[in-house]
């Protein structure tokens, strides 16, 4: 493909064209000739003066297209012009030359340094030998006032906040007379005063004729701020839209290759006998005791703000953590001075809400994450015979659908949503009679939720009691057969599907005033939606 | 014990079976950038094997009497040792520990064994009597790191010293001399088709090890602690089981390889090992490609390790260099694995 000839060729920065980018295997070379490409067909043309958002769900390919962009990957078919030249093969340092910057959710910026010393670093300038430091300074004081914003150029960058560190990344990119700028979901870790900040800087960058590419997760902000958006489903290029054209529906179509309805209905069923029961619990230091009861084939919620002792509570159900009082109950049996590795023998299954850390092992296999809860009895005695292994996890990829070329692809090449399933799926060998997932769909895309929800139903209807916390109020009013609310530790109401509203739940959820609440978080975070965000239910 | 898929290892503990991790993967063609640096980070074994090989042609070709079969059988006899007392650090390195006190733990074993024998002129009996000193031993390390919950790093300096000052009581501070015994001299004097019986027992314990730490619950379960313990103990893995029991199996190799050091000396003496011994037995573990953060390490790689090291001792002995050259050598060596291993963990991007 070459470039459109004539019509303003000069004020196309970046022209992609079907890039193409294959996985790669255990052993890193690209795998060529299948069907599994991280990018199938992507395209995307950025043109001067435009901000350009870049949609898709997680796992449609969008950070490998911008790693591709910025040169931190090599492509391997398509073509992409940078300024109207083809570039092939590159390396990042030859990319700040082109004028690109990307700025990544994760900065690269050394935290013990300075602004000017991480503006310059690398490309220190210098008079005769030494470092020309006070012309460093005086620059990069001035790219941060360009910005419009106040920050201390001798102030070590650890000491800023996230938002002041993304504008020194920005002032770099500006002070390297970058013309293309790639953002990798900027909005993500910003609150709302700060994004908007972010936004008048992008337009104001805009009008100067930089190129702006914007990646995001949230359907307003393509609104907002940008001029175009493109929309990748399992890295193919769905479509490029302009803004002020389109609507949300047809993004989202575009974005899931189909019509989702807002909500999932879960289908009516008769529980069963019951499955856990918690006596007067009161996990350590927790403030009041809990008693619930979760029967086979019921789906129950815990609803609650961050802080409200719902993850403490799931802990000390399944034995993570010790019981100051009360007990625990697995079909009727008191289970509550077994240790966790009992109670999991017994029937528990536990998917904790930080997945990375808790509920997969990244650098491991596939295959291993999901044979962990199995080792002991896949082979002769001690042994594990690695085909029963690999048999059980190709089962299981199967039953999960869970993405991936190889069950021996190590977890952390997966993206979020096909991580969650395998965190859960480690528990689906066997019939369990208890599952307590917290926050299981927390940082998941939409389509992989729908599977999530689906797989929450199965184990469900073979007989399954699911306990599940979420902070997502739609997703518990429509998931959950009950739900209790959670407040400081206690239970607060207990309510059927047919009375539980948005409404009714956040009265529930939200400490009375006054009665020495006074440290009680009262940030509901139902609003999550943003991935991996990494704050803990402590 | 049924095994199977497991192949057999060879009685040389230099390849011993060649475990490949990876299976052979299906029609795939050589990726662009560079296909060999990419091949030896994916598999860090097939380049220690070349280095140790590009070792021995130059040590052959520069060092006079290097290549000869007697010279290689030594080479190979002082390299059997610390290669049992490697793969059993290898253990405690997999599940995330480290242990310093392995040097102690060989003067103490030599003293027990020598002294057991001495009293009850049983071979088979003082054996026994010395492994279990080096489990009992590896049990409280393990005890005071997991439970008590006292750094791995500090526990073992001290224990380090408290085998060390145990060994000298029992000893009185005197060399112990070995009463003659025909199994014990056997075993360093003996060979089978030519390969000394040291380097056979290295070779069946490196075998074993492969096994059970590529083929069993238990080894999968040492892995997976050592990666992410949380995520392993909510999984339904005894963490604390496990890692006790990695801290014994250190503890009772180190005594296997101080019994096998034992016979090639035919003394009981407390500074048999020592620092130097610890020094040795990490660096091979951290040559061969084992990670000090836990997971990762092979058992070929840390033979391969304890090979080169030999390779690298032996080399200056002939050349009659002075001995402090190979002090500098090996912290060069261990300073230059580091490098590789924290290059090699991001170019797989297994930081996260």
């Amino acid at each position: 493909m070459t470039p459109v000839a004539g019509e303003d060729a000069a004020t196309i920065l970046l022209d992609a064209q079907h890039i193409q980018k294959y996985a790669y295997d255990d052993e890193g070379r690209p795998i060529r000739g299948t069907d599994v490409l991280l990018l199938a067909d992507a395209c995307l043309e950025l043109r001067a003066g435009e901000v350009h958002a870049l949609v898709g769900e997680n796992g449609a390919g969008k950070t490998t297209l911008i790693k591709v962009l910025g040169g931190a990957l090599p492509y391997e078919g398509g073509s992409l012009h940078v300024m109207g030249h083809l570039r092939g093969e590159t390396t990042i340092s030859r990319v700040r030359n082109e004028g690109i910057a990307v700025i990544w959710q994760e900065f690269s910026l050394a935290p013990h340094l300075t602004v000017v010393e991480n503006m310059y670093l690398g490309r220190e300038l210098r008079r005769g030998r030494r470092l020309d430091k006070r012309e460093m300074r005086l620059q990069a004081a001035e790219a941060i006032a360009t910005l419009g914003v106040s920050i201390d150029p001798d102030s070590p960058v650890e000491r800023l906040s996230t938002s002041q560190q993304q504008l020194v990344e920005i002032a770099r990119a500006l002070n390297e007379r970058s013309r293309i700028l790639i953002l990798d979901e900027p909005t993500a870790s910003l609150s709302r005063f700060e994004t908007e900040r972010l936004f008048e800087l992008l337009r104001r960058l805009r009008a100067d004729g930089l190129g702006i590419i914007f990646v995001t997760h949230r359907l307003d902000e393509v609104f907002t701020i940008s001029d175009r958006v493109s929309v990748l489903k399992d890295g193919r290029s769905t479509g490029t839209l302009r803004t002020s054209e389109t609507n949300k529906d047809e993004i989202v179509e575009r974005m899931v290759g189909r019509h989702l309805d807002s909500v999932y209905q879960r289908r009516r069923t008769t529980p069963g006998e019951i499955a856990l029961e918690t006596r007067d619990l009161l996990p350590m230091g927790a403030p009041a005791p809990v008693s619930i009861t979760v029967r086979r084939g019921e789906i129950v919620g815990i609803a609650g703000l961050v802080g409200a002792g719902r993850t403490e509570l799931a802990r000390v159900i399944v034995g993570a953590d010790r019981a100051g009082s009360g007990s625990v109950l697995l079909n009727g049996q008191d289970v509550t001075s077994w240790p966790m590795r009992r109670r999991l023998d017994a029937g528990f299954a536990f998917v904790p809400e930080n997945r990375k850390d808790q509920g997969v092992i990244l650098p491991l296999p596939i295959m291993r994450n999901l044979a962990i809860t199995e080792w002991p009895r896949l082979g002769p005695g001690p042994l594990v015979l690695p085909q029963r292994e690999r048999r059980l996890a190709t089962s299981l990829v199967d039953e999960l659908s869970i993405v991936a070329r190889s069950v021996r692809q190590p977890v952390f090449t997966l993206s979020g949503g096909n991580q969650q399933r395998v965190a859960i799926g480690k528990w689906l060998a066997r019939d369990r009679l208890v599952y307590v997932l917290d926050e299981p769909t927390r940082g998941v895309d939409v389509s992989a939720r729908y599977a999530l929800y689906e797989l929450m139903e199965a184990i469900a209807d073979r007989g399954g009691a699911v306990l599940m916390i979420s902070s997502d109020l739609p997703e518990i009013i429509s998931m959950s057969d009950r739900i209790y609310v959670m407040r400081v530790g206690a239970i607060s109401s207990e309510v059927a599907r047919e009375d539980a509203t948005e409404q009714s739940l956040l009265t529930s959820m939200l400490p009375d005033r006054g009665v020495g609440d006074a440290n009680a978080p009262v940030r509901a975070d139902g609003s999550a939606g943003a991935d991996g965000s990494a704050e803990a239910d402590a | 014990m049924t095994t199977p898929g497991a192949p057999a290892s060879g009685g040389a503990p230099t390849v011993g079976g060649s475990p490949t991790i990876h299976a052979p993967t299906p029609a795939t063609s050589r990726s662009r950038l560079g296909g060999i640096w990419e091949q030896l980070s994916r598999n860090p074994t097939l380049g220690l094997l070349a280095l140790l090989l590009v070792m021995w042609v130059l040590a052959a070709v520069f060092v006079p009497n290097f290549g000869t079969p007697e010279n290689i059988r030594n080479v190979l006899r002082q390299a059997s040792d610390l290669s049992v007392a490697a793969i059993g650090i290898l253990f405690v390195l997999l599940v995330g520990g480290i242990d310093l006190s392995v040097g102690a733990a060989y003067g103490l074993v030599s003293v027990v064994l020598v002294t057991v024998m001495i009293e009850t002129g049983s071979f088979p009996l003082s054996l026994a009597v010395a492994l279990a000193t080096g489990v009992v031993f590896g049990l409280v390390n393990g005890v005071l790191v997991q439970w008590v919950r006292i750094p791995a790093f500090i526990t073992t300096l001290g224990s380090f010293y408290i085998a060390y000052a145990i060994a000298q009581m029992i000893s009185a501070g005197s060399m112990l001399s070995m009463p003659a015994d025909d199994l014990f001299v056997g075993l360093q004097t003996g060979d089978l088709f030519g390969i000394p019986y040291l380097v056979v027992l290295a070779g069946l314990v490196a075998g074993l090890a492969w096994i059970v730490l590529n083929h069993s619950s238990f080894g999968r379960s040492v892995v997976a602690v050592g990666y992410n313990r949380v995520t392993a103990g909510l999984s339904g893995i005894r963490v604390p089981t496990i890692v006790v029991s990695c801290f014994a199996i250190g503890s009772g190799m180190a005594a296997l390889a101080a019994v096998m050091l034992t016979s090639r000396v035919q003394i009981g003496v407390p500074t048999l090992g020592g620092f130097n011994t610890t020094f040795e037995t990490i660096t091979a573990a951290v040559v061969g490609g084992t990670s000090l953060f836990g997971g990762r390490g092979t058992v070929v790689g840390v033979i391969i390790g304890a090979i080169i090291i030999r390779t690298i001792g032996n080399s200056i002995v002939l050349l009659n260099i002075t001995p402090l050259l190979y002090q500098a050598v090996m912290g060069l060596l261990i300073v230059t694995s580091l490098v590789i291993d924290a290059t090699r963990s991001r170019y797989l991007g297994e930081r996260t």
